[in-house]
């Protein structure tokens, strides 16, 4: 009986001993840490003590131990306490109780070491045991101590998980510690029932291995989230255990008398084969429950996380990013039960990351960007996992500034949890989510299943991205090409187009101008004289001329448009005075220049400009051609009345000049066309520039002149400005910016 | 009383210009192809040859003015083009072009470039 007893005692001083170690490797600077891996330590001397008393030989090599058994036994209660301190952050005040402890359980060391006779004796009369510590004068004072000490660590223990303004995570830590601890002192403390001689077997002793098993295991698997799930798991296990190690030990140390007057010399295949038995079913069995618990523990964790990876398969099937990116958190938001969800994207920019979808209570607040440079972006691009804001809280709160403002960062978002969306390498964006309306905590199964569903979220925003541009763009070629098209196609239809009407046009001008004075002159040779005639004749000629007119204005159309088609081609160095002189020389063809003053200025070495000479050549012809029939106009308007003859009728004039100006520290060319003819109403420069509004009536104006100068003028970064008054004149001001002697293949503005 | 050639793909527009110039008591010679109106000018060295931009062969009306430019530089030559390209207008002048006229052209107008152009020579 002493002999498995002694066993178990050194088996849990092992593990609280590679317990110890094992929290101070993780952490060695922490106080807490190093506290807690004193406070193991010294239970683990204690234990080891134990057993190695009540399996010693003789009285010499006990009272040995003994020495070891209560050096653990003494320093347990004050680092005990100490480590409760540090664990639950308790005031400075509270602390200063350590210098009553302390010195206190020092003297009992003290004691132990060089009067151990006033403190602890050893004894071979107890109960179970071959030697067992026995009561000395002052080993009342010692357990009194030792449960004051004990219960001040718990009371402050349970003080701490009763405060409100504690987080999930760590209440939950509070709450295991409390259980484990409790488990292991309780446990432990059976061992004092011999001690004072009651006949009852410290089997407590049993339990205490259990608390290192279980807190190793659930720091190393779950990382201390899913307690509840490793509290279940160890607990199966050693319970499993217990029987197939407990229920062959029972066998062999109660009821060996009755198995050898039943079973004689071989009684121990009994106890053996039931061992290899239950050793050999036990991973089966615990297997099966542990199944079968988790199940039941995890029946709605399990169910969101299938519709989570259902709907992340599903995703990459949508092909509008707004739309999946609300599906996603809409998911979220109603399959976790959370209070809200948001996406936040990277922008085009890569400077920051935008909120591109939220749903959830705190609809409004903590949307805007979050930049690429912030402490939270960069932790995210380090860890590339999830980050629990409770987790980073209770790691980080001594430590680095980062976590700090990660922590306020994660804080003015209101996110429990920041799950980040990779594509290869690259940080697409990231999921924000709130707490779970439940209360309860992430697990770790919870965050692979959210990380499984950024990254195929991930893949499908990304997707999603490819494919709008993708069509963008495939609108944009196909625009493009259609432009092209129209370029190439421009002449040719010109041609085609205006061949037609040039032949319309030339028939019934041939028919004006030749046949029909021929007609009425062969008339007049035979004497001829009918009204009939006459009159057919008169409105042949009407008819003609309309045709005539109308052919002219069709040509005019495609003209426009033809220019239009142009808008967009090479710019480069363009000289002014060889602009001025081919659109002057078309001009000259189209109109009788003698009928008007023509004033030409140019101001000497002007720099060439920047701009398209069919363009430029094409906006002042344009305007020399209005100014021209503004006062064809004017004269109009004096023989219909609507304006004032004057006594001395002035003849038309017409000025064209170009000089050098700044605008707004720019270099320009400046281009003045302006005429003393009909001017415009303030109604008419209102509507200059519309589309298909003309002044000129509908035979002679297509409106559509002065819109594609201003597209030109624009297109070429210029400035057009326009004075006008109603029955003086018109003049028009084109700026185009001075050439720096580079040419590009694209227009600059489209 | 003049010479006037004229180039073009339109055969019809042609038949127009030989009855109407013809009309006047003008001698016209008329031709569809480049090659043809380059080797009619050539040979016929009129007082004026109008050339449209597109032609019935592969030729184009710019081609021929500059084949043209560069055996007679001194013959008078109208370019005519419905394309309304000031590009091409601008070729045509560098190429020996008097004038460009955009079709569709006023039969008056156009009268009064030819004479113009042919008075421009005495």
């Amino acid at each position: 009986m002493s002999s498995i007893f002694s066993f178990y005692c050194i088996a849990s001083a092992c593990c609280y001993l590679l317990f110890g170690i094992f929290c101070l490797v993780k952490n060695r600077t922490r106080r807490i840490n190093q506290l807690w891996s004193l406070s193991s330590l010294m239970i683990a001397v204690w234990s080891f003590g134990l057993g190695m008393v009540v399996s010693a030989d003789n009285l010499q090599s006990a009272r040995a131990w003994l020495i070891i058994h209560y050096l653990g036994a003494i320093l347990i209660p004050p680092t005990f306490l100490h480590y409760t301190f540090e664990l639950t952050e308790v005031s400075i005040r509270t602390k200063k109780q350590l210098f009553f402890w302390y010195p206190l359980f020092l003297a009992f060391l003290f004691l132990n070491f060089f009067k151990q006779d006033l403190i602890v004796r050893i004894s071979s009369q107890k109960p179970f045991f071959h030697y067992y510590t026995d009561v000395a004068p002052l080993y009342y004072v010692y357990t009194i101590a030792f449960f004051l000490c004990i219960a001040e660590a718990f009371m402050v223990q349970a003080q701490a998980l009763l405060r409100k303004d504690i987080g999930q995570m760590r209440r939950l830590q509070l709450v295991y510690m409390f259980a484990a601890t409790s488990f292991g002192f309780l446990g432990g403390a059976t061992a004092f029932f011999p001690v004072f001689g009651w006949p009852i077997f410290p089997w407590g002793m049993y339990f205490v291995i259990l608390y290192p098993l279980l807190m190793t295991y659930a720091i190393v698997r779950h990382r201390l989230l899913d307690i509840q799930i490793a509290v279940t798991r160890t607990g199966i296990f050693v319970l499993i255990y217990c029987f197939v190690v407990g229920i062959p030990a029972f066998l062999i140390f109660q009821m060996r008398g009755i198995l050898e007057r039943q079973l004689g010399v071989n009684w121990w295949l009994l106890p053996a084969g039931l061992f290899s038995l239950l050793s050999f079913s036990g991973p089966f069995i615990y297997l099966t429950i542990q199944r079968r618990a988790e199940a039941v523990l995890l029946r709605e964790q399990k169910a969101y996380q299938q519709t989570l990876l259902q709907a992340s398969r599903g995703m990459t099937l949508i092909k509008d990013l707004n739309h999946l990116l609300g599906l996603i958190v809409h998911i979220l938001t109603k399959t976790i039960r959370i209070t809200h969800a948001r996406i936040f994207l990277s922008d085009s920019e890569g400077e920051q990351f935008i909120c591109k979808a939220a749903h959830g209570d705190h609809h409004k607040q903590g949307n805007d960007g979050i930049a690429e440079t912030a402490a939270l972006s960069q932790h995210i691009r380090e860890t590339k996992a999830p980050l629990i804001l409770e987790e980073i809280q209770a790691q980080g709160t001594a430590s680095s500034k980062l976590s700090a403002e990660v922590i306020q960062e994660m804080e003015r978002l209101d996110a429990a949890v920041v799950v980040p969306s990779f594509v290869q390498d690259r940080l697409l964006g990231f999921i924000v989510l709130g707490d779970k309306k439940s209360k309860r905590l992430y697990s770790e199964s919870d965050l692979d299943t959210l990380s499984t569903l950024a990254n195929q979220a991930a893949l499908a925003i990304e997707n999603c991205i490819f494919l709008t541009n993708f069509e963008q763009q495939q609108t944009h070629f196909f625009q493009a090409a259609k432009m092209a098209d129209l370029g190439t196609m421009a002449s040719g239809i010109g041609h085609q187009v205006n061949n037609r009407f040039n032949l319309t046009k030339a028939g019934a001008e041939i028919m004006i101008m030749s046949s029909l004075p021929r007609l009425r002159k062969y008339m007049k040779e035979l004497n001829v004289e009918n009204e009939g005639i006459e009159g057919v004749l008169a409105s042949m000629e009407k008819l003609l001329k309309s045709i005539n007119k109308n052919c002219a204005h069709g040509g005019e159309i495609v003209a426009r448009l033809l220019d239009f088609s142009r808008l967009s081609e090479g710019f480069k160095p363009v000289s002014v005075a060889e602009a001025i002189d081919s659109c002057l020389r078309l001009w000259e063809c189209k109109h009788d220049l003698t009928l008007i003053d023509f004033k030409l200025e140019i101001e000497a070495n002007l720099p060439k400009v920047h701009g398209n000479l069919s363009e430029i050549e094409e906006i002042l012809f344009n305007l020399l051609d209005n100014a021209f029939d503004a006062f064809t106009m004017k004269e109009t308007a004096w023989k219909l009345g609507n304006l004032e003859k004057p006594a001395v009728v002035p003849k038309g004039a017409v000025w064209l000049t170009a000089k050098e100006t700044t605008s707004s520290d720019k270099r320009y060319v400046e281009f003045t066309i302006a005429d003393n003819g009909l001017g415009m109403t303030e109604e008419s420069k209102k509507k200059l520039f519309v589309p298909f509004f003309t002044t000129k009536g509908a035979e002679k104006g297509t409106g559509l002149g002065l819109y594609i100068i201003r597209r030109m003028v624009d297109a070429h970064r210029g400035k057009i400005l326009l004075e006008s008054e109603y029955g003086k004149g018109t003049a028009f001001r084109i700026l185009i910016p001075i050439s720096n002697g580079q040419e590009d293949g694209k227009n600059p503005v489209r | 009383m003049a010479k006037i050639l004229f180039v073009d793909d339109e055969e019809e527009l042609l038949d127009f210009m030989r009855s109407y110039f013809g009309e006047l008591g003008h001698e016209v010679i008329t031709a569809v192809y480049g090659h043809e109106g380059v080797k009619l000018i050539l040979q016929e060295r009129p007082d004026i040859a109008i050339v449209d931009a597109h032609l019935k062969d592969s030729l184009s009306g710019i081609a021929v003015i500059q084949q043209v430019h560069a055996q007679a530089p001194e013959q008078k030559i109208i370019f005519c083009t419905g394309s309304n390209d000031s590009d091409m207008d601008a070729k045509a002048i560098r190429s020996g072009a008097l004038l460009c006229l955009h079709k569709p052209t006023d039969l008056s107008q156009l009268e009064k470039a030819i004479f113009s152009a042919i008075e421009k020579k005495n």
